[in-house]
């Protein structure tokens, strides 16, 4: 399939798995003396880098190793891309025969998984490359030594953008039933809601003064909840859709934890489900009027 | 996404309801070729509810999984079992040659390629006693023409919704014969489930 196609649906459905088949794959005309680079086999990632390697020429045997699908950073914090992982490739694919060195160049995001003295047990180097693979060619050129910008994480607005386009799309795909079963008459707008959260909560997130992104979301309906309830009329209807839209910004904000391995761990499954709760017992009420 | 993340306490809801109960039916015909003092190995071992299948009977197991998650639930489920929190790829460095007597695995075949399942039957075909068998249980892709029309049918929203429940799934094999011939054993006996959508296999040195 060609190649931007992928690329779009493999951004907009970023949270499925897209796997490729792991293997060793030879980049140029690599001889026993080729770095060997690792990687995981998570299909839009292989297929860049593959694409980069080749047009740099740089001469290499690529190890794509299972995870399952599952991208560098995640799968390490995960504990699918560990030194086992990586062990087992080294064996199943005979990679200690290709070359007369045993140096393992290694996505730095991988260190949450993959641990280099782990690998030097086992008789191989781990040398964490850049965090991007746009540097690897001048860090293969300079000894394999990395400056300060091949070591920086940025989290840019077009990153954002991307990883708000994919909340956008799950967090659509999870709300659209409550959303025709509770409000059929205004799907539309609760589908662009849905929208706003979910793009908010990457885009804008980092300005909002708490570090709970279910409060972050909770923070986001505000302006909505302003706007709505200085239109609508109807009390009855005030209140259904204050719940409303309070629920998608807590769900979204909740969901938003999954982004982030700093988010992970906060905590907030309990508190998620007290205001889910009190919000369906309101709503119930409202039922009864 | 948050309500996406591995739930290994929801792995054996997801699998029921992936394989109709159908794993369960070919667990339990795994575990009656266990007897008391066996010293068996479940790769893959998961949730352990096999591994506890085989122990009331008397074995003695070891489980193995990649999936740390996995174990802890395992080692609620059957906390007499020992475990290795390895991939199945690294058997060699664990395990002593002929030390079991069975060695045992349902739904983990299907998640390795072709050279680690290749490479997992030699480790299998090393550690296993000369008597010894092995029993796999898997997915496997039909035959027949309209059994594959019927899986790739059914098989679809089936996987969504196991996914959904587990964020895993299971990718079927075509065929299991080359890879047990290139690791120098053989098959034995072979049991369809499913409309040939499950298998189990009995394979000897």
């Amino acid at each position: 399939m060609i190649g931007w196609i992928k690329d779009i649906y493999q951004t907009l459905f970023r949270f499925a798995r897209f796997p490729c088949e792991p293997d060793t794959v030879l980049i140029g005309n690599p001889d026993k003396s080729s770095p060997v680079l690792v990687t995981c086999n998570f299909d839009y990632t292989v297929r860049h880098l593959k694409d980069y390697l080749e047009k740099e020429q740089l001469d290499c045997f690529l190890l794509v190793v299972n995870t399952k699908g599952t991208n560098v950073w995640c799968a390490a914090a995960e504990g699918i891309f560990t030194t086992d992982t990586v062990l087992s490739h080294l064996k199943v694919y005979n990679v200690g025969e290709l070359v007369n060195h045993h140096q393992l160049i290694l996505p730095q995001l991988s260190v949450a998984g993959v641990k280099r003295k782990e690998l030097k047990e086992h008789g191989w180097e781990g040398i964490y490359g850049p965090v991007y693979f746009a540097d690897l060619k001048e860090f293969l050129n300079n000894g394999l030594t990395k400056n300060k910008d091949m070591q920086a994480l940025e989290y840019g607005y077009w990153e954002r953008f991307k990883m708000g386009l994919s909340h956008a799309v799950f967090c659509t795909l999870v709300c659209i039933v409550p959303i025709f079963l509770f409000a059929s008459d205004y799907w539309i707008q609760a589908i662009v809601l849905v929208w706003y959260f979910a793009f908010c909560m990457q885009l804008i997130e980092h300005f909002i003064p708490f570090t709970r992104l279910l409060y972050k979301g909770l923070v986001l309906s505000l302006p909505i909840l302003a706007l709505v309830l200085t239109s609508v009329k109807d009390p009855v209807l005030k209140i259904q859709v204050t719940m409303g839209i309070i629920a998608l910004g807590a769900y979204i904000g909740y969901d938003a934890q999954g982004h982030s391995h700093l988010g992970q761990n906060q905590q907030s499954g309990k508190l998620f489900t007290m205001i889910f709760a009190f919000l369906a017992l309101v709503y119930g009420g409202t039922l009864l009027l | 996404m948050k309500i996406l993340e591995s739930r290994p306490e929801r792995y054996d809801i997801g699998m029921g309801l992936l394989t109709l109960g159908t794993l369960t039916k070919i667990k339990q015909q795994i575990a009656e070729h266990t007897h008391l003092g066996d010293q068996v190995l479940d790769l893959g071992c998961g949730t352990g509810t096999l591994a506890q299948m085989c122990i009331e009977r008397g074995a003695q197991v070891t489980g193995v999984d990649a999936n740390n998650g996995m174990l802890s639930v395992a080692k609620k489920n059957s906390p007499t079992a020992n475990y290795l929190n390895i991939s199945l790829s690294n058997l060699d460095e664990h395990l002593a040659d002929e030390s079991f007597d069975i060695v045992l695995s349902t739904l983990a075949f299907s998640e390795l390629t072709r050279a680690e399942r290749v490479h997992v039957l030699k480790q299998i075909k090393r550690i296993l006693r000369n008597k010894g068998k092995v029993l796999i249980g898997d997915e496997i892709i039909p035959e027949n023409i309209f059994a594959k029309c019927f899986y790739y049918t059914f098989r679809l929203p089936m996987r969504l919704l196991t996914w959904i429940t587990t964020q895993t799934t299971t990718n079927a094999i075509s065929s299991f014969d080359d890879d047990v011939r290139e690791a120098g054993m053989k098959i034995v006996s072979s049991k369809s489930f499913m409309l040939g959508m499950f298998i189990l296999l009995e394979i000897k040195k």
